[in-house]
């Protein structure tokens, strides 16, 4: 048996706060394989963010990480020693935050912030990192990048910002990338072009990555993989076409029903789907997603659906998940 | 940068002369220099006259602070009516003896506030974060000159008495005859310096606190820790250096209270600098040196106001000055 | 589709909106703050005894008794006798009077003239603002010992006096603060709708935006409480504040001061009073932040 590149076992954050346990991340699990793309897909607080946190240990107090297994080339992470973890963390698994202008320091310049990631994890001399640098911005696309180098954050526009976070983030060639909603802080052009660029250097490095987001139309340019969570829990798990054209999670079809979409007809109003998240402390018994589901019937009220195989290779924790004709009639496509 | 220093000071102006102005007829009011003499029966009125004459008393207010003004401008602070020395002269040597009280202190100060503040922060809700919690709204609730009596009580006179020896003195500077012994004057210093500092290390200490606990909570440590570096140098490097621009900004802003408000603290352990000759000019009614220091007050006011602001400006470079 | 019984959630909703009023949610944060929570209870305490005790005592704080002089703490005079035989039990209490009454007053009123300033300069901005800044910043430029000892030793103890040169050094903090308060609330929605419906100034400034700073005003208004008996004991203690023979906890340290090694206890009671009272109001202003102000919202995400 092959061991997967990363491979993630019910893995549970819980945040012991003052008003009470939040289960932010709940029984999470998924695989990812070199060279594919895992798309987390959820609206804001359903955990995909701390599920990100949660793979190389970043989760500050009062969150901890409970239970589980993320296990690295067959290593746990979890049971790794602060200084064997820190050889993976930027060096072997990257992350790039959602928001580049808090994510980086207003008060290095950005080449220095890129140059301490290779300087932390090669052994090479400062003239080497700082050639390093320059090249990695090149790469991504930032002109007259000898003398950028020198600038602060606050002087980078957004885009180009979070090019640089791409830029550190790729500095060590890591295995795992992890992308936390990298373009919902920039407008639509910019978004594609850093989608585009993610993608391209995906290819060039053959890593793996994972795509944090709660835009269903991001996946479809890029995912391999789709895990939609809800309240903390995953719902749905699968290849993406099958999640595309054969959901079996009504939350997922609410999330697909809210994307704009430039090739329908422009009748078909933008749904969204009714209600609001869970307060996370108080999830409602029964299947959390039930006082928003059309499809909710006593069962859901009462009992926690279980993560089940509907098809092969597709997880769905629907009560009626195996109801196919249900999803189809009210499916993207029906 | 200049540019806006210079004009920084010019706006300044202004803002000087008020406040002297404002000083100067208080001072008509609060007290008068001639008091002692004129309950003394053996000074006859003549004489009182003769000295009012002499010291300009007998004029209008509005010319005598005209006068007081131009010969402030042109560097002649006045007689000390209760000193009869110059009024700058006094201001110097007194001054001196304050900043080494104030010096000691602010060193004092910041070796022990910013390490707490930051311990506090790093590990909230510890212990430790309570105990000094607890210990720094007690400093701030302190009155500055019963902690002053108490440590002369204690650290003073009791411990003496279970030494058998003097280890901390209670008043003035330096032993007589030990004017350049150190030792002697650190072991006068310690209980002013301790005085002095109690409410800015309660003070600095929470602010250091919160500042840190914000740049902890921020998006960029988190970035520094998913590098992979050590936990030292996340908080040391890219967590201090963020969360020391403020503390910069306020021990700033603090040098001028710190200056004035050693009032209290050198009128307890009798330290011959500017404070205690402040208080004594004041109950005397000696306007000229009351003046004098409340010029040299304002101007480390606005002075240190400016200091922090090039300084921020200095340390974020988000912040340009035209 | 949707046949959940949304009457019954409904039903709920109502059910907890009423168990949770502003009040009672307030109440329940204050209470975690346990320190927050004596410290109110011993205020209240201290502040009925100060106005109690001096009927109760069978002393008068100015009855000069020199066949007591310098007793230490006994039953007869539980907080022991000073240099002129006078029983310090009934000075004490006496002097918590006026400092309490010093505290609370100085706090209500530049609290007033604060906020009142504040929220105009705040809410109009323009040359009004300006003004009022430029006027504040050099208020700040006067070294505030020199005037409070100039202006203390000018009006020679009196308590009302007293009262208003302390404010005068205290509300430009205040002003500021609600300033920015004011600044930041006018551009709000519910204050454009209020506009547009109609409502004068003085009506938003009191009605829409007033109420959305109570909890910054509270707060500052409490530990100014706190401020306002550091200064006026400082003061009195330098010999410009309170005079004798009229007690304040200042001016009995003073005088305190010079028997200190001999007789000790005239000078731990005044002190530890002092410190009691001020240390609970900054507690209570703290407890109150806490509840006040939800910025401990979930650290979650």
């Amino acid at each position: 048996m092959t061991v997967s590149l990363l491979d993630v076992k019910d893995l549970k954050t819980y945040f012991f706060t003052e008003d009470g346990i939040v289960k932010a991340v709940d029984g999470v699990s998924f695989s990812l394989e070199r060279g594919k793309t895992l798309a987390i897909v959820g609206e804001s607080g359903s955990g995909k963010s701390v599920t990100a946190l949660s793979i190389l240990r970043l989760v500050s107090p009062p969150g901890r990480i409970v239970e589980g297994k993320v296990k690295f080339e067959g290593n746990d992470l979890l049971k790794l020693s602060e200084e064997e973890l820190r050889e993976i963390r930027g060096n072997r698994i990257a992350l790039i935050f959602q928001d580049p202008l808090t994510a980086l320091n207003p008060v290095f310049t950005v080449g220095d912030q890129i140059m301490e990631a290779i300087l932390t994890h090669q052994k090479t001399s400062k003239e080497e990192a700082r050639k390093k640098t320059v090249q990695l911005l090149e790469m991504v696309g930032i002109p007259r990048a000898k003398n950028r180098i020198n600038d602060y954050p606050h002087q980078f526009s957004g885009g180009m910002r979070q090019r640089a976070m791409i830029a550190m983030a790729l500095s060590c060639e890591p295995d795992v990338l992890i992308a936390d909603e990298p373009t919902t802080a920039l407008d639509v052009t910019i978004q594609a072009q850093i989608l585009e660029l993610i993608k391209e250097l995906q290819e060039k490095f053959n890593s793996a990555t994972i795509l944090i987001t709660h835009d269903l139309g991001i996946v479809a340019e890029l995912a391999d993989d789709v895990l939609v969570m809800y309240a903390g829990k995953p719902v749905e798990y699968g290849k993406a076409e099958e999640i595309y054209y054969n959901s079996r999670h009504p939350y997922t079809l609410g999330l697909m029903h809210s994307i704009s979409r430039l090739d329908v007809d422009k009748k078909e109003r933008l749904q969204s789907i009714k209600g609001f998240p869970p307060n996370l402390i108080q999830i409602p018994p029964g299947c959390s997603f039930h006082p928003r589901c059309d499809f909710a019937i006593n069962i859901c009220r009462k009992e926690i659906p279980e993560f089940l195989e509907v098809e092969s290779g597709h997880l769905s924790a629907c009560h009626r998940a195996l109801k196919r004709d249900l999803f189809v009639s009210r499916g993207y496509h029906g | 940068m200049f540019t806006y220093v210079a004009r920084r000071l010019l706006h300044s102006i202004p803002v000087f002369i008020l406040v002297s102005l404002i000083v100067f007829i208080l001072m008509q009011y609060a007290g008068d220099p001639l008091a002692r003499l004129r309950l003394n029966p053996y000074v006859t009125p003549q004489d009182i006259a003769r000295l009012e004459r002499e010291m300009g008393l007998d004029k209008p207010v509005s010319v005598r602070y005209i006068l007081w003004l131009k010969n402030f401008v042109k560097g002649d602070w006045g007689e000390s009516l209760s000193h009869h020395r110059p009024v700058f002269e006094l201001i110097v040597e007194r001054t001196i003896n304050t900043l080494q009280l104030m010096m000691v202190a602010l060193l004092f100060t910041f070796i022990l506030a910013v390490p707490i503040g930051i311990y506090s922060a790093v590990r909230q809700y510890s212990k430790f974060d309570y105990v000094a919690t607890f210990f720094s709204f007690l400093g701030f609730s302190m009155p500055v000159f019963w902690f002053g009596l108490i440590l002369q009580m204690v650290l003073g006179y009791y411990l003496m008495k279970v030494l058998g020896f003097q280890l901390f003195y209670t008043a003035s500077m330096y032993s007589v005859g030990k004017e350049h012994d150190i030792i002697n004057r650190l072991q006068h210093l310690a209980l002013p310096v301790i005085t002095l500092s109690l409410a800015y290390i309660a003070g600095w200490s929470r602010y250091q606190r919160s500042s840190m606990l914000e740049v902890i909570r921020a998006d960029y440590l988190r970035t520094a820790r998913a590098k992979g570096l050590k936990e030292s140098k996340v908080i040391l490097k890219h967590g201090l250096r963020n969360a020391l621009i403020p503390i910069v900004t306020v021990i700033m802003l603090d040098m001028p209270a710190l200056f004035g408000g050693a009032v209290i603290t050198e009128y307890i352990f009798a330290w011959p600098g500017i404070g205690r000759l402040l208080h004594y000019a004041i109950i005397n009614g000696d306007y000229f040196l009351v003046m004098g220091i409340t010029m040299v007050s304002a101007f480390l006011v606005v002075f240190f106001n400016l200091l922090a602001d090039v300084l921020y400006g200095f340390l974020d470079p988000r912040i340009v000055y035209e | 589709m949707a046949w959940f019984p949304l009457e019954e959630i409904e039903k709920e909703e109502l059910a907890l909106a009423e168990e949770y009023t502003p009040w009672s949610v307030f109440w329940k944060k204050f209470k975690r703050h346990r320190l927050a929570l004596i410290s109110l209870f011993l205020l209240v305490f201290l502040s009925v005894t100060v106005v109690i005790m001096p009927f109760i005592l069978p002393y008068q704080y100015d009855e000069i008794n020199l066949k007591t002089r310098f007793q230490s703490p006994s039953l007869s005079h539980p907080f022991g006798t000073d240099d002129l035989g006078r029983d310090q039990l009934v000075r004490v209490m006496y002097g918590g009077r006026i400092s309490l009454a010093v505290g609370f007053s100085v706090a209500l009123f530049s609290t007033f003239i604060g906020v009142a300033l504040g929220a105009v300069a705040g809410y109009f901005s323009g040359w009004l603002d300006n003004t009022l800044m430029r006027f504040i910043d050099f208020a700040l430029t006067i070294p505030p010992l020199v005037i409070l000892m100039v202006a203390g030793s000018i009006v020679a103890g009196g308590i009302f006096e007293i009262i208003l040169i302390v404010s005068l050094l205290m509300w430009m903090y205040i002003a500021r603060l609600i300033r920015g308060v004011f600044l930041s609330l006018k551009e709000k929605e519910f204050v454009e709708a209020a506009r547009a419906c109609g409502a004068s100034d003085f009506r938003i400034i009191t009605r829409h935006l007033l109420p959305n700073a109570v909890a910054p005003i509270i707060v500052n208004a409490t530990l100014a409480v706190g401020y306002a008996i550091l200064i006026e004991s400082a003061l009195s203690f330098l010999g410009f504040g309170i005079q004798p023979p009229i007690p304040s906890w200042g001016n009995m340290l003073q005088r305190a001061q010079q028997t200190m090694i001999m007789y000790p206890w005239l000078t731990w009671f005044p002190g530890a009073m002092i410190v009691l009272t001020v240390l609970s109001v900054n507690f209570l202003g703290d407890g109150l932040r806490d509840a006040l102000e939800p910025t401990k919202a979930l650290e979650v995400m």
